[in-house]
């Protein structure tokens, strides 16, 4: 660890290591895949309530 | 659904940034480490406000021009967007200023001429619903919309830099052109901000359509 500090700031190479960052990473394409999609859902509901105005 | 591209590019784009910006690989700096990565998160957030605010500005000074209720409508919505990331932006950056400058508040220009500039948007809000007469309301509304953008350009463009201040680019701190020539960096970063603007954009135009839709219902 003493080694580690003396080469600058120390960064997540730990994390990197067991690679589980991938897995915050997958969620979070997750939740974002889950609002976008239900934004397209709403686009698409208020299109259709337009079309019945006219 | 119209013009379904940008909205696809939209979602392609934040897709790639917010997990391209978890684990690409980022230059170590002293204090910040692994917070540098807020560099695609905290700031697109500001950006994506004054983009929408001058955007809602101009639909204002449209409004003035033409007399036309319907940019008044534009201008108000994307405003209320507008705010929404001004207000995520701020709460972002209390959290990473905790953990960076050791205080979420700190004593900094910048984020006192922000939490300025929010709360005279805030105040557009209050004159917005104060007034019941439609025609005066947008009226009111639109000049007082120039004013605050004005303000936001002055407490967070320009005060900011003339004193001392923490965040890069102002009172002497290196901007962001120290990040560009970080090539790993730029990247992602003006991508978020193109994804972060485009859904501002998308929020705002459903906004806007909710917003006729009633309008034309109460007639």
């Amino acid at each position: 660890m003493g080694e580690l500090k003396e080469q600058g700031p120390e960064m997540a190479d730990m994390l990197y290591q067991n690679g589980k960052i991938y897995v915050v990473v997958g969620v979070l394409v997750i939740i974002l895949i889950g609002v976008l999609g239900y934004l397209f859902f709403l686009d698409r509901k208020i299109s259709k309530i337009e079309k019945n105005k006219i | 659904m119209r013009q379904i591209w940008w909205k696809i590019l939209c979602s392609l784009l934040l897709i790639y940034t917010v997990a391209y910006g978890m684990i690409t690989e980022v230059p170590a700096l002293h204090t910040l480490h692994e917070t540098i990565r807020n560099l695609f998160y905290h700031v697109p957030m500001w950006f994506t406000m004054i983009f929408l605010l001058l955007i809602s500005m101009i639909y204002s000074i449209k409004f003035l021009k033409t007399k036309d209720l319907k940019y008044d409508i534009y201008a108000s919505s994307i405003a209320h967007v507008g705010c929404f990331f001004g207000v995520l932006g701020f709460v972002t950056g209390m959290l990473w200023g905790q953990y960076t400058w050791g205080s979420p508040l700190p004593q900094d220009p910048k984020i006192i001429g922000a939490a300025i500039a929010i709360l005279i948007y805030f105040a557009y809000f209050i004159l917005r619903a104060s007034v019941n007469d439609e025609e005066k309301k947008a009226h009111l509304a639109a000049a007082f919309n120039v004013f605050a953008f004005i303000m936001l350009l002055i407490f967070t463009g320009v005060y900011p830099r003339m004193v001392d201040s923490l965040h890069p680019g102002n009172g002497g701190n290196p901007g962001f052109n120290v990040y560009d020539r970080d090539s790993r960096l730029s990247a992602v970063f003006y991508s978020a901000v193109a994804g972060w603007i485009l859904l501002g954009l998308w929020i705002s135009t459903i906004r806007i359509r909710i917003s006729l839709l009633k309008k034309d219902n109460s007639i």
